[in-house]
């Protein structure tokens, strides 16, 4: 298979891993597909950077039912903090994107040939 | 064999996970962890869960009972309850108030034990000492050994308790409140102690008098008698409607009392000067928006020739702060040999103002003072002792230690002298507090008592059996047709001294008891068929007790008795008109002299003309009334504040912060606006007109003409030329402040007719405070009573329940208690 079609599979599961396991609460566990993708399907840096976009777009996919209360939950948790509103969107987006990042780094690093 | 195709990415990778995932795991600053705050399902991205309307059928098993327990969640902010059994009934209460409330709870509680600075820092660090002097816990602790394991009262709190936490336990991070997951705060379970805690937290809230005497001690020790005379009497001023005049209960009036041998214009101590500028700086305002002790309400009844001897009716609007989530929520209560309907606070089980099938009741505050103060004398060589009845006493002293967020714990100790609490303060003399709160009392008893009583005679008598503190105008109707009102409790007795002030603390002025109960003021079926109270003076000039003396003004009182006194064949639609009314008093006072004294310089004017064809009303639209509102503010301002510059009154004692040194309030609260209304009436030229400063002859056409013209100046400033913008609503809004004090949680203003001295107030131009709740009810059909309050149901901003219910009723709608759909239980006892 073209290595170029891997790694858009690669992007779109992450995508995907990150809409479902963030939807259910557990989107710390984002790196655990990160190092499987990295292993198998995203190797190279472009795409790794790619992959991590990816991932916040499956995020923001999953803050889209009931956007606007969300949306307003994390205002008023700003407001109420003191802190700049996107600041909470951009570190939320951050995290993922630094998770993913990581774990795809992980997986990428290691041999395909000793398994 | 190489496993790593590169090394360093696969260091880099690790690090990086490391470090981020130790990053959001751990609090950084102010912040809580991040992966919990900021995760899309939990954290503050997640959706309040949806509040269904209507019936839900649920089984409640605990400590191996079971009961079937019906809900009933309505949009109006109130949800029925049965249940087959009483403790399952509380249970679910509990369950529910902290479904809807905790975090309100969580503070309300925290409060009361003087912690809140354990949860969100030194800001709340003076709040907890006061909270600990008051000895809150201390006297929760006493009153719920006291009580009965086999009482019903033990019963009912603690199967609340057992509700509360049964939904503690089983709270998600998902549920958790947004103010919990910020503050990194897992909720602890409650327990009874907690409930007498929040109890004691109430009454001290709802006590009057407050640090009165301690500002006013200035007034005493600077003033010349003649100008205490004057400016502040110890009887109001004005006109006046007491709420147990002597024609309707002479009785009560017919003993020798303690009046007689107070000193009420002189100070009974003397605090160094220097120091005594300081001696408020100890009070201790908390964030949180509580309803005060300087909370004013209205409460009426009637029967008899008002109701063609038909029924009786009553209404009732307490007057808090009001805010959101609101300090009220609504249940209706049904369970064996119940069914209750009304508003409690987040944290109590029970009704506290509302009816059942059989009787409504309502309150004001009584603004009976209940705190007294003195000035220990102590002696150098004398240590730790202050002196008393001619010995020198030691100080019971405890230690408390206070823990603080993100800071070193603070150690308190405490003193406590046989006449109450010493309170912190910089003054340098120890001024030790007494407050009837601080001995056990069980006004949660008589609560649980009246959701069950049947007439006004049986909830009288739980009145006098529990019901101590923070003193109500108790107005009562039941569905035989009698009414009552009993501002009971604890009125202390001094033999001399003047406890307006600081009292001398060396034992003469001690309590020798409480005002005996036959000679507490009441009435009960009056014959002019009315009893009423807007935080008026209670009694009339001649009671011979001393009970007080800084009260609402007495023209909300006095529109209420007008109308009271010209209605007849009073129903419900009669009684909401009135509870509406914004008709303000002081126009019928002051407009004609105003219009005489301005009519020579704005006779040819519009805002003269609108003015002379005014109706007093308050209304949105009205132009007139802005101009009113400001001119009677001016007026107040330009007669009184020479007197206080003259005495050297300033911001530390005081100034602008209490309604007798020209507070916010001074305008329907206090002496100040008594006094104006006096002189203007019976001397308009009276001497004490003059300009104390400057013995500028003054009287009241020059004040008037000289406030008008403020008044007019200032608008064409803010405003422009006469125009839309000077009516009322363009001036003068309502909101929902935040009860947490966070203003970003505050709603939107809007525009609100009403003022301070409108039986629908609306005090203060951007006002927070007002009818925090409407009741109106007709004994003959109490199933068809009407009430609302502003707020909703749920403390969670995201939640369509939060303020929900702000704009109808700032639009004067009522709701119907009791909705048609419920399932028949909750139609249990009607129609019997």
């Amino acid at each position: 298979m073209n290595n170029k079609y891997f790694n858009i599979y690669g992007m779109l599961i992450l995508l995907a891993t990150a809409f479902l396991i963030s939807y259910y609460g557990y989107w710390y566990l984002q790196v655990i597909p990160a190092i499987l993708i990295g292993y198998f399907m995203v190797r190279k840096i472009l795409y790794i950077i790619l992959s991590g976009i990816f991932s916040v777009i499956g995020i923001y996919i999953a803050l889209i039912p009931s956007y606007g209360t969300r949306i307003k939950g994390a205002e008023i948790a700003s407001n109420i903090a003191g802190i700049p509103f996107y600041l909470i969107i951009a570190l939320t987006f951050l995290i993922i994107f630094v998770i993913t990042i990581g774990g795809l780094l992980i997986g990428s690093s290691i041999k395909r040939n000793n398994l | 064999m190489k496993i790593f195709s590169s090394k360093k990415r696969f260091i880099t990778g690790l690090i990086v996970i490391i470090v981020i995932i130790s990053m959001v795991s751990f609090s950084i600053g102010p912040l809580p962890p991040l992966n919990k705050l900021l995760n899309p399902s939990t954290g503050v991205y997640s959706i309040p869960p949806q509040y269904k309307t209507g019936a839900k059928y649920i089984n409640i098993t605990y400590d191996g009972k079971t009961a079937e327990v019906i809900t009933f969640q309505e949009t109006d902010g109130f949800i029925g309850i049965y249940s087959n059994h009483n403790w399952s009934l509380y249970y679910e209460q509990g369950y529910l108030e902290a479904k809807y409330r905790l975090a309100q709870m969580v503070f309300i509680k925290k409060e009361g034990q003087g912690t809140l600075s354990q949860l969100v820092g030194k800001s709340e660090l003076s709040s907890d000492i006061f909270s600990r002097e008051l000895m809150d816990c201390q006297v929760a602790k006493e009153e719920v050994n006291n009580i009965s394991k086999s009482s019903y009262t033990y019963m009912a709190t603690n199967s609340f308790v057992a509700g509360i936490n049964s939904y503690i336990n089983n709270l998600s991070y998902k549920n958790t409140p947004l103010l919990f997951k910020l503050l990194d705060y897992k909720p602890k379970d409650f327990n009874i102690t907690n409930i007498f805690a929040i109890q004691q937290t109430f009454l001290w809230e709802n006590s009057a008098g407050g640090f009165d005497p301690l500002y006013f001690q200035y007034a005493l020790q600077e003033m010349p008698e003649n100008v205490i005379k004057a400016l502040y009497p110890a009887y109001p001023a004005g006109i006046q409607n007491p709420i147990v005049p002597y024609k309707c209960n002479p009785e009560v009036y017919n003993e020798t009392g303690d009046i007689k041998n107070l000193t009420l214009y002189k100070t009974s101590t003397h605090i160094p000067v220097n120091n005594v500028s300081s001696i408020p700086s100890f009070s201790s305002p908390t964030s949180l928006e509580f309803p005060s002790s300087d909370s004013f309400s209205n409460d009426w009844a009637v029967n008899g020739i008002k109701t063609d001897n038909v029924s009786a009716l009553l209404a009732n609007d307490p007057h808090l702060t009001t805010s959101v989530p609101s300090i009220w929520i609504g249940f209706q209560l049904v369970s064996p040999g119940m069914n209750v309907i009304g508003v409690v606070f987040p944290g109590f089980p029970g009704i506290i103002l509302g009816h059942n099938n059989y009787l409504a009741w309502g309150a004001t505050n009584g603004q009976i003072q209940e705190t007294y103060f003195y000035a220990e004398e102590t002696s150098n060589s004398h240590p730790y002792s202050y002196y008393s009845n001619g010995n020198w006493t030691k100080f019971t002293v405890i230690n408390e230690t206070i823990n603080v967020k993100d800071s070193k714990p603070y150690k308190l100790q405490m003193e406590v002298a046989n006449n109450g609490v010493v309170v912190d303060n910089d003054s340098g003399t120890k001024i030790a507090m007494d407050w009837t709160g601080l001995s056990p009392s069980y006004e949660l008893t008589f609560f649980l008592n009246i959701d069950r009583a049947h007439t006004v005679t049986q909830f009288k008598d739980s009145l006098i059996q529990y019901f101590k503190v923070a003193i109500q105008n108790w107005a009562v109707a039941d569905s035989k047709g009698n009414i009552g009102i009993f501002p009971y409790g604890n009125y202390p007795v001094i033999e001399s001294g003047n406890p307006r002030g600081v009292l001398n603390g060396t034992g003469r002025s001690n309590w020798v008891g409480f005002v005996p109960l036959k000679y507490e003021p009441y009435l009960y079926d009056p014959a002019r068929g009315f009893v009423f109270s807007d935080n008026q003076i209670t009694i009339s000039s001649n009671y011979p007790y001393y009970i007080g003396w800084d009260y609402e003004s007495g023209y909300r009182a006095d529109e209420a008795y007008t109308l009271l006194n010209s209605t007849y064949g009073f129903n419900t639609s009669k009684m909401e008109k009135i509870q509406l009314t914004v008709h303000d008093y002081t126009t019928d006072i002051f407009l004609k002299p105003l219009l005489k004294s301005i009519e020579k310089y704005y006779g040819n004017t519009n805002i003269y003309n609108e003015l002379k064809s005014w109706n007093g009303n308050m209304d949105i639209n009205s132009s007139a009334a802005s101009v009113f509102y400001f001119w009677e503010q001016n007026i107040l301002n330009d007669t009184f504040l020479p007197y206080l510059e003259e005495y050297g009154i300033t911001s530390n004692d005081g100034l602008y912060n209490t309604a007798f040194f020209l507070g916010s309030d001074s305008m329907y609260h206090g002496p100040l606006i008594e006094d104006l209304v006096n002189w203007t009436v019976k001397e308009p030229n009276s001497s004490y007109f003059n300009n104390p400063l400057n013995n500028k002859t003054r009287n009241f056409n020059t004040l008037s003409l000289e406030a008008f013209n403020q008044t007019i100046k200032e608008f064409n400033e803010k405003y422009g030329k006469i125009s839309s913008k000077w009516n009322w609503g363009n001036i003068h809004k309502r909101y929902l402040s935040s009860f947490f004090g966070i203003n970003t949680l505050n709603t939107k203003e809007i525009p609100a007719a009403g003022d301070g001295n409108t039986i629908n107030a609306a005090y203060g131009i951007i006002s927070n405070f007002g009818p925090s709740w409407r009741l109106v009810v007709n004994l003959s059909k109490p199933e068809n009573a009407m009430g609302i309050y502003p707020g909703g149901i749920s403390e969670n901003p995201l939640s369509s329940y939060y303020s929900n219910n702000f704009i109808a009723w700032n639009n004067g709608v009522y709701y119907k208690l009791m909705p048609d759909n419920m399932p028949k239980q909750f139609y249990y006892g009607y129609g019997d």
